[in-house]
């Protein structure tokens, strides 16, 4: 999946993940891996800066947790951000129909 | 090997003092569970850190992301985008003053050295000044605020050069 696909809809991603329930940075990254199938090509470096922009809209929230006897930083989708989701989905669904309808009438 | 990445990408960070902690801590932990997540893979302990690391992305790109997008330059409209002119005028209106008081002198008193040199000196003044005014609506033209204030700042310091030289030299 090319990186260029992914960089605008990362925090689409992001939120999709949480929708899901609480989960840290690494874990975001590794199910984002494997619901893609490990096809998805994103440089985990840019999971922290897409959290902290979601967090900075009111999206997600966050606190420090403790596991294993680690510090982890914990995310979860906020009511707004649920409603942003479910925003994106929609328009989402719309753009994914037009772009069917345009490729399937070009015969590709 | 994380400690030095993690010093890496600290130096590149252009953040306040909490939020520099909290992403150095979030990608320290980041790091330390994909080391674990290799090695639990049969990934050598060193192999596993050095694939942790490029699998977060260079130091200066991870930094990059975290520091605020610079302000978009503000577009000045209206008369406000032509003050920088306000201070060249000033000085070429002094030019074209003491070349005009120059000849009316020339037309009372006839052709002297003094008025020739004072005539001569003026002149050129004048001339620096009105090029340097005219690059200066140029750049105003052009949209370029900052340049035109820049042009401005090199009429004052280049005129007032030439009176500092001038004066010597009478």
């Amino acid at each position: 999946m090319e990186a260029e696909y992914v960089r605008g809809h990362l925090g689409t991603m992001i939120l999709a993940v949480l929708a899901a329930g609480p989960a840290h940075g690494y874990g975001i990254g590794a199910e984002l891996k494997r619901r893609s199938e490990e096809q998805l090509e994103v440089l985990e470096g840019s999971l922290y800066p897409a959290l902290h922009r979601l967090e900075e809209a009111g999206w997600v929230d966050s606190k420090w947790e403790t596991q294993e006897g680690r510090r982890r930083r914990s995310y979860s989708l906020t009511a707004d951000g649920k409603d942003e989701l479910l925003e994106r989905a929609a328009k989402w669904t719309a753009f994914q129909a037009f772009m069917s309808s345009l490729l399937e009438a070009a015969g590709a | 090997m994380i400690d030095r990445y993690l010093e890496d990408v600290d130096s590149y960070l252009q953040i306040d003092a909490a939020h520099r902690r909290r992403v150095l801590a979030e990608i320290e932990g980041h790091l330390h569970d994909a080391v674990e997540a290799h090695i639990a893979d049969g990934i050598q302990p060193k192999d596993a850190m050095r694939r942790a690391i490029a699998e977060v992305g260079a130091p200066q790109d991870v930094a990059m992301q975290f520091s605020p997008a610079p302000p978009p330059a503000r577009s000045i409209r209206g008369w406000r985008r032509w003050t920088p002119i306000a201070l060249p005028t000033v000085v070429l209106a002094g030019g074209l003053a003491l070349t005009a008081w120059n000849l009316v002198y020339l037309v009372q008193h006839g052709l002297t050295r003094g008025v020739q040199i004072a005539l001569r000196y003026s002149l050129l003044y004048t001339a620096v000044a009105g090029a340097l005014t005219a690059t200066t609506v140029i750049a105003i033209r052009n949209g370029d605020r900052d340049a035109a204030w820049r042009k401005a700042a090199w009429v004052f310091a280049g005129v007032t050069g030439l009176v500092v030289v001038l004066s010597y030299a009478f």
